[in-house]
Parts: C-alpha cells; structure tokens; sequence
C-alpha cells in the first residue's frame, strides 16, 4: 500500500510522522521511505540511511547548431521564453527550459539541437532495513516536477503489494508537486497542528484531496487536549487516525538529530499509529470492494 | 531615434514603469517628435509563464527600438537587451514619459550595465 504524508505548510511535523512511521514498519513489512520534498528534503537528516546509489536526473534544453536563419519560430514557439533571437544571434536561457521540446519540432531547418543539463539527483540508501528515497532538486533550479517523475518511475520499480509499504513524504503546500507526489495513494495522511492557522491549512489540503478523489484521513499533531481539529473532523465526517501528543521531550530528541523511535514511548506510540492506519486502508479495501 | 519606455499608462504625461518585463505597456516614439509619433502598445511579455523580461526584450529587437528606457533590467532580459545591441537607460518612476524622454536627451539619463535583481519586476 501506498501512503501518503502531507501538510498544509511546512513545520507541522509531516516528516516527523513520516519518518516514524516508516521506522515503525520496518521490522514487520518490507518498507520504503520516500522523501518527495525535493527542494527541502530533511528526511535523511533524521534517517541517516547508508547510500548506496545515487543517479543524476537530466532534462534536455536545445543548443542551435549553423544550420539556423534566425527566423524566430522556435522562441515564439516557447512559452517559457527560453529563447530569444536577437540580433543574428538564438539565445539560450536553459535554467527556464522545460524541456518540453517544441522549438525542436518548430524549427524548420532542424538547427535545434538537444543537450541536457543536470536537474537534480535521486539517493537510494537503506536504514535498518528500511529502504529509503530522496529527491534532490539542484541549488537555483525551481523545476521540480522531472525529479519527482524520476522518483515516482525509481519507487514503482519497488513495486508494491498490499501487505509492502510505501510512505510517500509529500512536499507543503497545495501545488503541482504536491499533487504529483501523493497521486496514486491508498490513502493520505494530512498531518495538522490543533491551531487556526493548522485548521485553516487544513481546509485547504482537505479541498485538494476531495478534488484529487483520494481517500485520506488525519493526523494531529502537538495534541494540546483541545477540540479544534476533532470538532471539524466529526462535523466534516473525517476520521482522525491518531494523535501525537505536545510533548516537549520531541523538540529535545529532535535537536539531537535522533529519531524518536529510539525511546520506547514514542516507539509504541506510532507503533499503534502505524497498526491503526494499515487497518483502516485494508478495511477501506474491503469496503470499496463490498460496494 | 525610436524610443522605448515602459510605462503604467497611455499618456506622455503618464509615469515611467519601473517594471520592464511585468510593466503594462510601452510606449515607442521617436525622441524628435514624440508628441506625434507615440504609439502605445500592451506589453505581450504578461501572457506566458516566466521568461518575461527575455520575451519583453526580444519584443523590443521586433519593434526596431534604438534606445531604451526602463527602470532596471534583469539578468536575463539584459542579456538579451545586449545581445540585440540596444542601449537602454535607467530613469525613476517619478518622472513622466516626456521628462524622461527629455532627460534621455539631455543626456541625464545613466547607462544600465548591470543586471538589477532577478525577477524584481514580477511583484
Ligand atoms: S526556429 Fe530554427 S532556424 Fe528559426 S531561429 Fe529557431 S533555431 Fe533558428
Ligand atoms: S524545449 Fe520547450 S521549454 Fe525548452 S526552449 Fe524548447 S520550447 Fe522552450
């Protein structure tokens, strides 16, 4: 099964739970990690897998060889203006190249030919047992979708049977990235804060799932004993897989870079967490199939 | 000489824009007459996603245009700026197209040779 973890924004613990949850499955179920964040990834910051494979992603720009009359076609053609012919001369601004490849099927003198750059990189390691992936955009390149593509083609390759686990660390936010990463789940864990601002998040990532169609249900985290988030889950009849209490002692094992499953009560803690989210997907499973 | 300023309205009396790419319209002229000759046209660099001082500047070698006159440019759409040879000038958003245009010629206006900020323009 393919789980997904996501979050209004950043610092609401996404990686916090996919990381704990992952190290809570590890010993039972053949699982992968995935870090999807690709232009933040922190999840091996705290899983220090030892990597063994690492592979650059490339995306091709055009270079324009002599054949060219500067007739301008291939950068009226480019809708991210990665191109300008000025002055007898084509200009090539690959950073803003998506490598979609239309001025190549534009030109008619086929002076476009295609190069590639180094996008990102993809890391493989393993911690414990648990395999682990990561995304790494480039410093200064915004483009994440290609190394996100490359990462959802390097975890099918991992392919995975009901009873494999595949955590999905989605990055913040509602864009496409978002959308890319946690497409293709069994279903999605939204991981909130018991705030107005967690709340209001929340919404939104609610918003996305229901227009995506995938099943999800939710996280709190920084458990405070109040109602907020349960109070907005029953009337908007979302379950609430579990809670993580306010604990000051996660902010101590956080700052030691350690992983909290190395104390015992947050070891039981996403243990039971871990157990709860696999009945649910497997009894969503049957229902779906009953219907 | 063909003049081209960025600028947020139709009008010599309008304000420079200091955005280049993300500016509303520009305004081409020729600096003897502009009174007469000031043609003003919607900048096609809004439409399309990024890239929008390179396409503002390549519009610019379309247009013919001998001198610019902007607030500043980018990296990119100075490149480009360059690589059509077209000079172009920095004036304030405080000075109206005619002032600016009369400053150009008074040769009050300084030469852009360095890159402004990236993606300044696109507040
Ligand atoms: S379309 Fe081909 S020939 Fe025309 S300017 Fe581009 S590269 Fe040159
Ligand atoms: S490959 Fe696509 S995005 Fe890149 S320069 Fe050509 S047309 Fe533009």
């Amino acid at each position: 099964m393919r789980l997904a973890v996501l979050s209004g924004k950043g610092g609401t613990g996404k990686t916090t739970v996919a990381v704990n949850l992952a190290l809570s499955w590890a010993p039972y179920r053949k699982t992968t990690y995935v870090d999807y964040d690709v232009e933040e990834p922190n999840g091996f910051i705290f899983l220090r897998p030892q990597i063994r494979d690492t592979s650059t992603v490339f995306l091709p720009y055009p270079e324009i060889n002599k054949a060219c009359t500067f007739c301008g076609k291939c950068s009226e053609a480019c809708q991210y203006h990665a191109l300008a012919v000025v002055g007898g001369k084509v200009l090539v601004f690959p950073e803003l190249c998506h490598g979609c490849g239309t001025c190549g099927i534009v030109c008619p003198v086929g002076a476009v030919d295609e190069v590639e750059r180094p996008l990102g990189k993809i890391d493989e390691g393993e911690r414990d047992g648990l395999l682990c992936l990561q995304g790494v955009l480039k410093e200064g390149e915004s483009l994440a979708g290609p190394v996100i593509r490359g990462l959802h083609r390097r975890e099918k390759e991992h392919s995975s049977s009901l009873e494999e686990i595949i955590v999905a660390d989605c990055p913040p936010g509602s864009s496409c990235s978002v959308i890319h990463s946690a497409e293709g789940s069994d279903l999605a864990i939204l991981v909130t804060e018991p705030t107005l601002f967690g709340l209001h998040d929340l919404k939104i990532a609610v918003g996305l799932m229901r227009e995506m169609g995938l099943d999800f249900g939710v996280i709190q985290n920084k458990d405070d004993q109040g109602t907020l988030i349960q109070e907005y889950c029953a009337q908007e009849g979302i379950t609430l897989l579990g809670s993580i209490p306010f604990d000051l002692e996660i902010a101590k094992i956080y700052s030691r870079g350690q992983s909290l499953m190395q104390d015992r009560k947050w070891n039981d803690l996403f243990k039971t967490l871990g157990e709860r989210i696999v009945t649910e997907v497997k009894q969503r499973k049957t229902e779906g199939e009953i219907i | 000489m063909r003049i081209a300023i960025s600028t947020g309205g139709c009008g010599l009396d309008k304000f420079v824009d200091d955005r280049f790419g993300r500016c509303p319209y520009f305004v081409f002229c020729d600096s003897e007459d502009p009174q007469s000759t000031a043609e003003y046209k919607d900048n096609p660099a809004l439409s399309g996603t990024g890239g929008a001082g390179i396409a503002a500047a390549e519009y610019m070698a379309k247009e013919k245009v001998e001198v610019l006159i902007t607030g500043s440019l980018g990296p990119n759409a100075l490149r480009v700026i360059n690589g059509a040879n077209i000079p172009a000038y920095t004036a304030s958003e405080d000075m109206t197209l005619s002032e600016a245009i009369l400053a150009w010629k008074e040769g009050r206006l300084i030469q852009i040779t360095e890159a402004g900020a990236a993606h300044a323009g696109e507040r």
